[in-house]
């Protein structure tokens, strides 16, 4: 016993050590920003047996931004005559068509739902993350797990990354400087239903989120504008597969979450048929455009992109409110 | 629960300190905190189908009780209980399989007809407790054993979480008379139980969750691949099932040890077996001596002449293929293995005394044969479809020779495994570690470290499915 205790003991140290060098060499850690697939198909798989549920898909911007449970309640206050559960199945960096095709399979042969698709360009037209196929015999512990392993993430960088390890202190050796990287280092789960991320730098220079995020989408919306073939594809499958649920009987409302001025302006640029009207014209479905609405114009967002907190909550009474006329 | 899980080893520490501090001083306490953790561990995953394992329990503690109380009804209650058993595994694990090949069967005789299939969730570990649940019965029918008059013993014996969901399968005789005593735990024992455990999750999540994308790739690409490749993806698949089973095997053994249980090995280096035989006394030993004494004895064995036995052998070995799931290809797996089992027969009776070959070659080339035949089985195992399973079959004999640098590696890792199991033939690795304090420092380091920085994507281990 001794021989193990004393092996238990130097593998603490090893470990410790190595997490050392490898903050030292400018690693960072590796963070999910949002649900994980373990957690998005969870979620999904505890909707199956309820008669009605409200999906609300899309990629960070809904994953951050969509506060189900403030939803909830206030669909209830408004006193329907179904008990409407809405689901935020939102997933950072996920193709929405992805989403969707996911929600409807694992329904399929059900009764129809509704779906509430948060337009967004770089998750309609670029992502292509997809919540995977579905994991057989997902169970309680997998997800218990999975919450483990987001935490021990967050604070142990270098677990089951060894890899990663060797090659950043290989790294830092050969060039005895930091390489500047910026990652995602830590999510915040909110009891309201949402779930965001932090980004961070390895060389303690903060990270500036708008400008992080509006650089991104310039780089993308240039791409479009210089050729838009590709995200007209990913559009003509975006749009077929809403036609697809709309045809399974489904109720499907595209909306547009808050976004910053700087990022609606730059929005505005994108070819006109890949804008979020175009889409919702081509879909045969209405559109929610709350970019443009006097009752989440006080709204902020961390970054451009993504609401804060505070207007994630705020902004769910409101979608109550306005789905309701759709989900009866 | 799982065991290459964080959530259960932070559950399994409250359950250990609880345990060890009642353990002495209230050995029932203890017993039925072990038969609550072994149900909620199991009821953690449906908690519906925990129903069925405590109507099996129940329906054969009953049973066993009934056999001895009236012997006179002893037969009838025995096919009972056997018919009840298997009714609920055959409706669980093979209704669909059934009704779809009876449709299959009229549909090539001109009559169509639409199968009612069902969708039917199968029972995790629902294969091995009925084999212990059948066991159990069977034994107290010939008399072997004494029926239990404590439930809560032959509940634990069913449902003893370490066991519970891919075996071993536990034998009545071997694993009920240590219920009835309290054995002082050493720390010893404690010491060899962690060493197994680590040594468990190394095997599985080190280098059987390491090799499975591989694995996955090579049979998900089977078209493309050519003869190397194809026996690669055999080979790695070997290792990887050996690796996983073996590694709950090994967790399952040590966690009986930490709390004061002997559970037999499942595995002794089965690919450093020499011949089919040996192979089957070195893999999944409790299964293959499950099939022996419940199923190949009774049949009659080799004692009703040599057809006789063949047909025993290729019969055995065909249930023990469709033990592991509702398909055809494990079927042709097990039909396989039944088919090197005869041919070894018939060459050891018929051939080999004319021949008179020297015993060091034949041994040394068995094992290579052994080793390269087996791994040709494990592509029905694998395979998804009857279409692969032919197309990899054929392509290990007549596909191109194209090459691969990733090969290399994956053929590494086979040889690596190979030539350890070859070894373990005269040297007993896990013994010597835990007899030399510096082997089992070392070794612990170094499983700590790799578990720690080397873990693969989690994932099931391959026999939660059977």
């Amino acid at each position: 016993m001794r021989a193990i205790a004393l092996a238990v003991i130097v593998s603490a140290v090893a470990i410790g050590g190595v997490e050392r060098l490898y903050r030292a060499a400018g690693g960072l850690p590796s963070v999910v920003p949002g649900l994980t697939r373990i957690e998005f198909q969870w979620k999904i798989q505890q909707t199956l047996g309820r008669a009605h549920v409200a999906y609300v898909v899309g990629d960070s911007r809904a994953g951050w931004g969509f506060a189900e449970r403030v939803f909830n309640r206030e669909y209830a206050r408004l006193g329907s005559a179904h008990d409407v559960r809405a689901v935020n199945a939102g997933l950072a960096a996920s193709s929405i068509t992805a989403d969707i095709k996911y929600v409807l399979d694992s329904r399929a042969g059900g009764r129809p739902q509704a779906l509430v698709v948060n337009y967004s360009p770089v998750g309609c037209y670029q992502f292509v993350y997809a919540p995977g196929p579905p994991i057989p015999g997902l169970k309680i512990q997998d997800v218990l797990d999975d919450h483990l392993d987001s935490l021990l993430a967050e604070r142990l960088w270098t677990r089951a990354r060894g890899r990663a390890a060797s090659e950043q202190i290989a790294l830092y050796r050969r060039q005895h400087a930091v390489s500047p990287v910026t990652n995602w280092v830590r999510r915040t789960v909110d009891a309201d239903g949402f779930v965001n991320g932090t980004l961070a730098t390895n060389t303690g220079v903060p990270v500036d989120n708008p400008a992080t995020q509006l650089l991104y989408f310039t780089q993308f919306i240039a791409a479009a504008q210089s050729d838009p073939s590709a995200p007209r594809r990913r559009r003509d499958d975006f749009t077929s597969m809403i036609r697809e649920a709309l045809g399974a009987g489904w109720t499907v409302v595209l909306v547009r979450f808050p976004i910053g001025p700087r990022m609606r302006d730059l929005e505005e640029t994108l070819p006109a048929d890949l804008r979020p009207d175009a889409v919702a014209l081509a879909s045969g479905v209405p559109l929610l455009d709350y970019t443009a609405d006097a009752r989440t114009a006080w709204f902020s967002t961390l970054d451009e992109s993504h609401l804060t907190p505070d207007a994630a909550r705020a902004l769910a009474p409101i979608l109550a409110r306005d789905l309701y006329r759709f989900l009866q | 629960m799982v065991f290459n899980s964080l959530f259960f080893f932070l559950t399994l520490i409250p359950l250990l300190a609880i345990y060890f501090s009642i353990r002495e001083k209230r050995p029932k306490a203890a017993k039925v905190l072990l038969l609550v953790y072994s149900w909620t561990f199991y009821g953690t995953w449906n908690p519906a189908f925990l129903t069925l394992l405590i109507g099996s329990t129940v329906l054969d503690y009953w049973v066993a009780r009934a056999l001895e109380a009236w012997p006179s009804y002893k037969r009838r209650l025995l096919i009972l209980s056997l018919a009840i058993e298997f009714g609920l595994l055959g409706f669980f694990k093979y209704y669909n399989f059934f009704i779809a090949t009876t449709a299959s069967a009229l549909r090539a005789a001109g009559l169509v007809w639409t199968p009612p299939l069902l969708q039917i969730l199968l029972p995790i570990g629902i294969s091995f407790y009925t084999f212990h649940c059948v066991s159990y019965t069977v034994d107290v029918y010939r008399g072997r054993v004494r029926a239990e008059r404590s439930f809560l013993d032959v509940a634990l014996f069913v449902a003893f979480f370490p066991q519970l969901v891919a075996g071993p399968i536990l034998r009545a005789g071997h694993f009920l008379p240590q219920l009835h005593e309290t054995r002082a735990i050493r720390w010893k024992d404690i010491a060899d139980g962690l060493m197994l455990v680590l040594f468990g999750l190394f095997l599985k999540v080190v280098i059987a969750d390491n090799i499975a994308a591989r694995v996955d790739f090579l049979f998900d690409n089977w078209r493309a691949i050519g003869l190397l490749a194809t026996w690669g993806a055999a080979i790695l698949f070997g290792v990887q099932i050996y690796m996983d089973f073996n590694g709950y095997s090994l967790i399952a053994i040590g966690l009986g040890q930490i709390l004061g249980y002997h559970i037999p090995i499942n595995f002794n280096a089965p690919y450093g077996a020499a011949g089919f035989s040996d192979f089957w006394r070195r893999w999944h030993i409790s299964l293959s001596t499950w099939l022996r004494d419940y199923l190949y004895i009774p049949l009659g064995g080799n004692r009703r002449g040599d057809a006789r036995t063949y047909a025993n052998l290729a019969i055995t070995m065909l249930l023990g293929g469709l033990w592991h799931g509702a398909s055809v290809l494990f079927v042709i797996w097990g039909a396989m293995h039944g088919a090197y089992l005869c041919i070894e027969r018939f060459v050891q009776e018929t051939i080999a005394p004319r021949v008179g070959v020297r015993p060091v070659f034949t041994s040394a080339a068995l094992i290579v044969v052994t080793y390269l035949t087996v791994s040709i089985t494990w592509v029905p195992f694998r395979s998804r479809t009857t279409e692969q399973c032919v197309g990899m079959l054929l392509r290990m004999f007549r596909g191109s020779l194209t090459y691969d640098a990733a090969l290399e590696r994956d053929y590494a890792i086979a040889l690596a495994v190979f030539a350890c199991h070859c070894l373990s033939r005269r040297y007993d690795f896990i013994a010597y570690a835990q007899r030399h304090g510096a082997i089992r420092f070392a070794s612990v380091l170094v499983f700590v470290l790799l578990l720690y920085f080397y873990a693969g994507e989690r994932s099931e281990f391959i026999y939660f499915q059977f």
